[in-house]
Formats: structure tokens, C-alpha cells, sequence
């Protein structure tokens, strides 16, 4: 079966993708306070890149050893062909939505 | 820190983050918050990250729990699992540094006792209900009367709202009193009785031995005076016999017919030996008039709470406020009657607080104590980690110690209290019959919860932040953890606590022994006091009119008939014996030309011959006559030397005019003041020397009854009981003597609570000086084995023994002097000598020197403490420390 994505899940998912090799779980949630200006904790963002790599959505590892952290690497993310299908998936089921959708009803609204 | 390194995180952060976020996810978690945390520091204020940085991670070890447990990830309990052999090389550490442990467990151990003895006691006062079938429908009435109410309940009843209210089954009232009996065989004895509304018999459980409870009908007007007796008295004094019942006794000058004997497990209301009727019409005592200062209490229906009762009060009470403006000012409360008052129940959560404070300060001890091990086991430690162990398992190795020795301490400390208060409520005669001090439910859980606490502070946490740096890998080298802020506030805090309980145990211990001590030129032994309460006069001379009158010449022919007995050399009468709780009061001070003074001294009405009985003579100027005391003479004072000193630099109080606030302010004509005919010494007046010594003493009129007697003898005080007792029931059948006795034993009981107290204070004391003294060895000791390298080196550049000595020394000292700072601050916050006057009524001279002796005791504790590492410090050979092996 093919994987739904979820709202936050398609947040991180695009922001992953959109940050290439510099995916991490700081630079993801920045990236999205930025883009969107949703703030999400990043203690979310880490059970979200959990759930996305169960999914083979995402796959992570670890970066070299950075000083200004403390001697501590980053887990960087690198989203997987799954993961831009599954992205391609909601574009496309998320624009018939959208062009099936009436504007002059939506604005007699 | 390097230049150019991040800083690190809050130590809290580490800690929460090592135990919630899977070890495999450690690394990225923890060097993302490093990177956020250096970014926040960029933005904020230090403090404010540290902040920040410390709730995020709260947020994130939360989520991270969460997320763990519901991927059934139990892994996360894998770290309090401790093995047996664990256990044998915690035991086996134990022993080899056995003086340590020692000192850990025995401190923790007198912690717990303390604070389990003190829960214990008011777990057993304010949660054990009375000891019988609806003892818990039982409940206290607090009547917050209007001031014109002279006896509250009998003037609301007069106003319909008890009988309004519902609520009830019963009301009543009652008053503990020590009252005399005189024995056939011509004996005096004092013997704690209540006077007590008879009906509420009716309501109680209790089967007489022999003959029959009060009944309602002895409460009734022109009723035989009666009274009930109690199994122990019945044995003591009058031996068991079965034929008392109907014999008639001499009780507080009235003849009673003993009607029944209760067994000794009858208590109610508070342990009597005797049980009085009050008269039901009145609320009055043996001689018809209503007493003053009675407990109500009140029975409740079925099923109506303590808290239904007080609405349904509140709302009676504000109606007949509506329509009697009168009553404006009353408020009535119910409280479940084993309950103390609000302000006790108040003053039970502070000792609580208290307590806890205090097993806190142990914990802080224990936890210098077991960071100062842990930096003697580093190595070992780091060689295990090396080997694989997670730092889980060395955090319960590290933590193993701390609870063998809180398991132990909490079962002795549990045994230790149940026989201190065991032995406490047996020798305190005010303990309540109803409160049950056995080991409860309450009890365990909070010394389980106490013992936790103590040894999560004193031995988890330090663990924590000892193996803290492990996945930084900086510890690995056996380089030891710092002691840090944690370490460094608590003992600050403990050098505080202990400047505050040793200053408030030396003032309340020396103002004990201070007014214990009353110098007298006569032997105490010689000195019979009494106190005698007359019908014909109320609370306020107004109260009874020219009654008044009648009681002021009972009380001139009761004095001059005891001064007339062969072997009585001087007999005087005062509102307050010596010794005993004495009143302040406000006074003006009018200084001839100069402006008027308002001041405050402890004041006395005193009779001609009571300053004689005590052989106190002027300083200057003369003492008071019998004409001072006749209706309409000039009003005269006489005041202590202390008094004279303080308000008058100096000058001659004598013909200098004083006058109670409230009353000259109304007054126009100075001629009413009381002028200043005499000069007495301090001494002599025991407790009268409160508010350190200045003291006015007025004229006994006739209407300040009761009043005290004092009778100086010329041999043994106690051969004139009886004859005392003769002369005043002489005077009148119906004049009320209670508590005859010495003056020794004036006092004696509230000594005795004080001195408990005392005690009690100066050990606590004394505990929390023996800790920090522990604390600061091991502050010491810690030091220089962390910095032995350093030392070392400074000593091989010429560094001489001064300078080595100084650097150590210098962490204790700066302790030291922020420790009685703060604990100074506490003494003046406080204010432990306005509240050991205020709250105990004890003299308070001398705090300054107190506070000086408890910093020297102290300093000399740190230098004592600090000496013997700080000498293992000077010996460091600069070849040794350079020759341990670099990281």
C-alpha cells in the first residue's frame, strides 16, 4: 500500500528535500518557521524523521563531528526516491483537488 | 573553556537528556540543542538561555519517554536494574572507606529521625479523629465574637442561631482548669479537671466503673454540686475504694458529691482526673458566675459536614447581622474537632517545611560527601566505561551506596522516632487523649518518600553529574568532576542554615535559662503561691459595680489574715505570679520638659506586700502601701531599673509620670498618669524581666481578681497549703483556690516545653554544624585531590607553602563568609529574636554576642575541617603530581 503523507509529514518531507545535503533537525524546523512561519518543536521533528524512516521515506546518518557542537555530529537526513514519490503523490492528489474546485463558488463564498 | 568552544549545556539538560533519549539517538540530539543553546546565548542573556535551553530539554526527554513507551522500547528501565554482585561491591566499597559511610549513614540517619518524629507527631495531632462511635461528628465551634460579647455562645443562642442551625445534635462548652481537692486526711492536691456542659454525656460512650455519669440535670440551677472522678484518681487518693460514691469532697473550696468513677480510657474533652458540671442556664462554674475563655464544641447530625455546618452558620449569622446591627463583627467557624486551629494547622505545615529543610541540608551534605568518593574513584570508573559500561549502570553503581545506607537509616530512623515519641507524648501532659502516635499508612510513605528524597539528593544526583561528562569524553583521563554550582550552593546554604538554627537555639536556650533564673535573696522552697478567684468580681471591674468593692476588701482580709499566721513573714497578691506570662502594654512616658514617650513594657498589678514577699527592696524611692490600693487614691507606679535606664538616659524616674495608651490619650488632666514612686532591681521578677528588663508594675485594685497569692514563709512552703486554703475559704465559703504551691514549681510545666524545645533546636543545631563541618572536609579533600596536578606544578615554580595553603583555603573561606551572610540575613529576615519574645515571651538580651559565638563556632569548625586535607595539599611532591599519566 502506498503511503499517505501527513500534513506535518509533508512539512518536513519538503523541507528535507528542499535543503539537500544540509537536512538536519535544526535546519529542517528553521526552514519551515521561515517558509511558512509555523514554529514546530523539534522534539516533534525528530519523532516525524522517525516515522518517515520507517516508512523508507527518509534515511539518516551521521555527519562528522562538528566543534561548534560540542564535538557532536549531526544526524543528516537524505530523503529517498520513495520519499519524492510519495511527494509527487500528494502534489498530484492535492491539484485536481484544487482544479476541480469552482473559483466563483469559492469566493460566492 | 577554549576559545572558540561552544558552551556547555546546562547541567540539567545533560542529566534529563542522558536518561530519556536512546543512546544510539544521543549524539545528534544532544549536539543539536549544543547548536541551538550557543544561538540562544548569541540572543539572550546567560541566564536566560540556561533557562530556555533547560525547558526545551525537559520538553524534548518527555517526548522522547513518551515516544519510547509506546514503542514498548523498555530498554528505558534498563537502568535502575542492580545485580547482587553489585550490591557486594557497594557493601565492599563501603567497608574499605568505612569512616565515610559512616558519617553518611549516621547523618542520614539522624535526619530521618528527626523528620519522621516530627511527622509523626503531627500526622498522630491533626489527622487521628476521637476514639469513639461518632467521635468524627464531634466538632469545635470558633467563636469570632463582637467585643461587647462577654460569653459569645450563650448571646448567640440568645439571638436564635444556634437553635436556627440545623446542624447540630448538641452544643456544648467546656474549660480545662487545675482545681484543688482537699482530702479527708487533710492533704492538698492539684488535679486537672473540666468543667463541662453535663448533657454531652448522653453522647458518649463511656460506662462508669461505679455510681453514674453527669446527667443534663446537673447543670440545672440549685442542682447538689456534683463531680465525676477517674479510675486514676479514684486508686491514688482514695484507694480504690468502692464506697466513694456519695461521699462528699472539698473541691476548689466547695463540697461536691462524688457521683460516679469513669474508667481511665474516658478522655473527653481533654484527659480529666475530674468532670464538673457547668450550669446549663449560664455557663457558670461552682460559684453561678459564667466563665470566661470556654471552649465551645457541638455534635453534628448524620451525614452534615464540618463545612455545610460553618455555611449554614455564615448564612444565620449574616441574617441576624441584617437585623441586628449589634452583631456586626461575628463570625462563627466549625472545624472537626481533632483538628487545632487554622493558625496551628498553619504552623504544622511550617514545622513540616521546616523538617524537610532540614533532611534537605543532610542530603546536600550526603551529596558533597559522595561527589568527594566519586572523585577518588574516577579512574575505575573510567576503566569501566571503557569497557563497555553504559553510564546508566554506573549512575546505579555510583547510587547503589547512597540507598544501602538510606535503607538502613530509614529503618532505624523509624525505630529511633517511635520511641522518642513515645517517650515525648509521655511526658508532656498536654498531649491529647485522642491522638494515636502508632505507625501509620502516612507515616511509611513519608519516610519512604523522605528517604528517596535524601537519597536522590545525596547520592543520585551527584552520580549524575559525576559521570555527566562521560560522553563528551573528557572523563575517560580520570581527571575528577568539578564540584561545581550545585555543590557550591548547597554547602553555602547548609553554612546558612546553620548560622540560622544555632543563633535561634542559643537565643531561645539562653533566654530559658535567663528568665529560669530568678535571684531571689529568700529561698524559692519558702514562697507558697496560689491563685484565688472571687464571685464577686467579672472580668472588669464595670462588670459588676459595687460587687467590685465587696471582692477588694475579700482580698485586703484574705492578706491580712495570712500575715497574721504564726510563720508567715509577708503575703501579697499580684494579677501575675512571677514566672508565669505576662502581659505588654503601651505606655506614654511623660518626661518632665521634655516630650511625651511612647514605649512598651511588660506591666503587672501588684498588691502591697507582694514585693516584700518576694524580699525585693527599692533601688530608690519606696514600694507600694495599702493606701495605693484604696478606691480614688493618687495613681503610682513603680518601675525596674532597666525601665529608668532605657527611656530616662539616666535621670531619676522618681515624679516622672507614665499613662497606658488609650486611656491618657482620653484623659486631659496629667493628674491622672501614674507617677513614679520607686525603683526596683530587674531581678526577682523571672518572666516579668520580658522586653529585656523594663518592667512598670501598677496597683492591685480590687477588681483584678483572680489574682496570684504569694505567701514567704519561714520554713517549707509546702506545710502552709492547708492553712492557706483555711484562711481564704475563712473568708468566703465561695473564694475559688487553685494550683497552692511553691514557687519552684510555678512555671515548671511551660519550662519543661521550653527546655524540650530548646533542646531540641541546639541538637538540630549542632546536626547541621557537624554536616557542614563533614561538607567542608570534604569540600577540601575534593579540592585537592582534583587539582594535585596543579598544585604540583605550582610548587615545582616556587610557589611557596603560604601561597599553596592560601589557594586552598580560600574556596572555605569565601563559602564560609557567604554561608553567614546569607544565614545572618535569614536571622534578621526572621527576626528569631522578635519571634522567641513575641512567640515564647523569653528575654533576648545578648543576640549580638550569640550570633558572634555562632560564627567563631563555625569558623573554627571550617578551619578544622579544612586543615588536615589542606596539610595533605602542602605535602603534594611536584615529581609525583608531574609523573601521573597525561590524558
Amino acid at each position: 500500500m502506498q503511503d499517505k503523507l501527513g500534513e506535518l509529514e509533508l512539512y518536513v518531507l519538503l523541507a528535507a528535500a528542499s535543503l539537500g545535503d544540509d537536512a538536519y533537525a535544526v535546519s529542517i524546523a528553521r526552514e519551515i518557521h521561515e517558509q511558512t512561519g509555523r514554529r514546530i518543536h523539534r522534539a516533534t521533528i525528530y519523532v516525524t524523521l522517525q516515522r518517515l524512516e520507517k516508512k523508507g521515506l527518509v534515511a539518516s546518518y551521521l555527519g562528522e563531528p562538528l566543534p561548534q557542537r560540542g564535538g557532536k555530529a549531526r544526524r543528516l537526513v537524505q530523503v529517498q526516491p520513495a520519499g519524492i514519490a510519495a511527494l509527487e503523490r500528494t502534489r498530484t492528489a492535492l491539484s485536481r483537488l484544487w482544479l476541480r474546485l469552482d473559483r466563483r463558488q469559492l469566493e460566492a463564498r | 573553556m577554549q576559545p572558540g568552544a561552544p558552551h556547555p549545556l546546562p547541567g540539567p539538560a545533560r542529566v534529563l537528556l542522558g536518561l530519556a533519549v536512546p543512546s544510539e539517538r544521543r549524539e545528534d540530539v544532544v549536539g543539536d540543542l549544543v547548536e541551538v543553546h550557543a544561538d540562544r546565548r548569541n540572543r539572550l542573556t546567560s541566564t536566560a538561555a540556561w533557562w530556555a535551553t533547560s525547558a526545551e530539554a525537559t520538553l524534548l526527554a518527555l517526548a522522547f519517554l513518551v515516544y519510547r513507551l509506546r514503542d514498548r522500547d523498555w530498554s528505558i528501565w534498563a537502568w535502575p536494574t542492580i545485580s547482587a554482585s553489585d550490591v557486594r561491591h557497594g557493601l565492599r566499597l563501603m567497608r574499605r572507606n568505612a569512616l565515610m559511610a559512616g558519617i553518611s549513614a549516621a547523618a542520614l540517619t539522624l535526619g530521618l529521625t528527626v523528620a519522621v518524629t516530627g511527622f509523626t507527631m503531627l500526622s498522630g495531632t491533626f489527622f487521628s479523629s476521637l476514639p469513639f462511635d461518632d467521635g468524627a461528628r464531634f466538632v469545635r465551634l470558633d467563636l469570632h465574637a463582637i467585643p461587647s460579647m462577654r460569653y459569645a455562645r450563650l448571646d448567640l443562642e440568645r439571638h436564635g442561631l444556634f437553635s436556627a442551625a440545623d446542624s447540630f445534635l448538641f452544643f456544648g462548652a467546656e474549660d480545662t482548669d487545675v482545681v484543688s481537692v482537699l482530702h479527708p486526711s487533710g492533704t492538698l492536691e492539684a488535679v486537672r479537671g473540666n468543667w463541662i456542659t453535663a448533657g454531652v454525656f448522653e453522647h458518649l460512650p463511656y460506662r462508669p466503673l461505679l455510681g453514674r455519669n453527669l446527667v443534663r440535670e446537673d447543670g440545672s440551677v440549685g442542682s447538689d454540686p456534683v463531680v465525676v472522678i477517674r479510675e486514676s484518681l479514684w486508686r491514688r487518693s482514695f484507694g480504690a475504694d468502692r464506697a466513694v460514691v456519695g461521699r462528699r469532697v472539698d473541691i476548689g473550696g466547695e463540697s461536691r458529691s462524688v457521683v460516679g468513677v469513669l474508667p481511665d480510657e474516658a478522655g473527653f474533652p481533654s484527659s480529666p482526673e475530674l468532670w464538673l458540671p457547668l450550669d446549663d442556664r449560664n455557663l457558670g462554674g461552682s460559684n453561678g458566675e459564667p466563665k470566661p475563655g470556654l471552649e465551645h464544641f457541638g455534635i453534628l447530625r448524620a451525614g452534615v459536614s464540618a463545612e455545610t455546618a460553618t455555611a449554614r452558620l455564615q448564612t444565620l449569622s449574616e441574617l441576624a447581622r441584617t437585623e441586628n446591627p449589634e452583631l456586626d463583627g461575628l463570625r462563627v467557624t466549625v472545624t472537626p474537632y481533632t483538628q487545632g486551629a487554622p493558625q496551628e494547622r498553619r504552623a504544622a505545615v511550617v514545622v513540616v517545611i521546616v523538617l524537610l529543610t532540614l533532611l534537605a541540608v543532610v542530603a546536600a551534605s550526603l551529596a558533597n560527601l559522595t561527589l568527594t568518593r566519586t572523585s577518588a574513584r574516577m579512574r575505575e570508573l573510567s576503566v569501566r566505561a571503557t569497557l563497555g559500561a553504559p553510564r546508566t549502570r554506573l549512575v546505579a553503581q555510583l547510587s547503589l551506596e547512597s540507598l544501602l545506607a538510606g535503607l538502613v537509616a530509614a529503618v532505624t530512623a523509624v525505630g529511633l522516632s517511635q520511641v522518642a515519641v513515645r517517650h515525648l507524648s509521655t511526658s508532656l501532659e498536654a498531649v491529647p487523649f485522642w491522638v494515636d502516635f502508632d505507625l501509620d499508612w502516612r507515616t511509611v510513605l513519608f519516610t519512604v518518600g523522605a528517604t528517596l528524597l535524601a537519597c536522590a539528593l545525596g547520592g543520585v544526583v551527584p552520580a549524575l553529574r559525576a559521570t555527566a561528562q562521560s560522553d563528551e569524553r573528557t572523563w575517560w583521563n580520570g581527571s575528577a568532576p568539578r564540584l561545581g554550582r550545585l555543590g557550591s550552593t548547597l554547602m553555602v546554604l547548609e553554612i546558612a542554615a546553620s548560622v540560622l538554627l544555632l543563633t535561634a537555639a542559643l537565643v531561645v536556650a539562653r533566654g530559658l535559662a535567663s528568665q529560669a533564673a530568678v535571684s531571689l535573696p529568700v529561698p524559692e522552697e519558702r514562697i507558697l503561691t496560689a491563685r484565688v478567684s472571687s464571685p464577686h468580681a467579672g472580668p472588669t471591674a464595670e462588670d459588676t459595680g459595687g460587687e467590685s468593692d465587696r471582692a477588694g476588701r475579700d482580698l485586703l482580709e484574705v492578706l491580712d489574715r495570712l500575715r497574721q499566721g504564726p510563720g508567715i513573714e509577708a503575703a501579697g497578691a499580684a494579677r501575675r505570679l512571677p514566672k508565669v506570662r505576662i502581659a505588654e502594654q503601651r505606655f506614654h512616658l511623660a518626661v518632665t520638659g521634655d516630650d511625651d514617650i511612647a514605649l512598651t513594657a511588660a506591666t503587672n498589678h501588684v498588691s502591697a506586700g507582694f514585693l516584700e514577699s518576694l524580699a525585693i527592696r527599692p533601688v530608690v524611692g519606696r514600694l507600694f502601701d495599702s493606701d495605693d490600693q484604696r478606691p480614688g487614691a493618687p495613681p503610682v507606679a513603680l518601675v525596674t531599673t532597666t525601665f529608668g535606664d532605657r527611656y530616662l538616659r539616666g535621670r531619676s524616674p522618681l515624679g516622672e509620670k507614665i499613662g497606658p495608651v488609650g486611656t491618657v490619650e482620653a484623659s486631659a488632666d496629667p493628674n491622672e498618669w501614674f507617677e513614679i514612686v520607686g525603683v526596683i532591681p530587674d531581678d526577682g521578677l523571672g518572666r516579668d524581666r520580658i522586653d529585656d528588663g523594663a518592667a512598670v508594675l501598677l496597683p492591685m485594685r480590687g477588681a483584678a481578681w483572680p489574682a496570684g497569692l504569694v505567701v514567704r514563709t519561714s520554713s517549707s512552703a509546702e506545710e502552709w497549703a492547708v492553712p492557706l486554703w483555711t484562711v481564704v475559704t475563712q473568708v468566703d465559703p465561695r473564694l475559688q483556690v487553685s494550683d497552692v504551691r511553691p514557687l519552684t514549681e510555678v512555671g515548671r510545666d511551660e519550662q519543661v516545653l521550653l527546655a524540650g524545645l530548646s533542646s531540641v533546636l541546639v541538637a538540630m543545631g549542632l546536626l547541621v554544624l557537624g554536616l557542614s563541618s563533614a561538607s567542608l572536609y570534604a569540600m577540601v579533600c575534593f579540592d585537592v585531590v582534583r587539582r594535585r596536578r596543579e598544585i604540583g606544578v605550582r610548587v615545582a615554580l616556587g610557589a611557596s607553602r603560604a601561597n599553596v595553603l592560601w589557594d586552598v583555603m580560600r574556596g572555605t573561606g569565601s563559602r564560609l563568609v557567604l554561608g553567614c551572610g546569607l544565614g545572618l540575613t535569614g536571622v534578621a529576615l526572621v527576626s528569631v529574636a522578635d519571634l522567641s519574645r513575641r512567640a515564647l515571651d523569653l528575654p533576648t538580651d545578648g543576640l549580638t554576642s550569640t550570633t558572634g559565638l555562632v560564627m567563631a563556632i563555625l569558623s573554627m569548625a571550617a578551619a578544622l575541617a579544612s586543615w588536615g586535607p589542606a596539610r595533605r595539599a602542602l605535602k603534594i611532591s611536584p615529581r609525583d603530581a608531574l609523573q601521573q599519566t597525561e590524558p
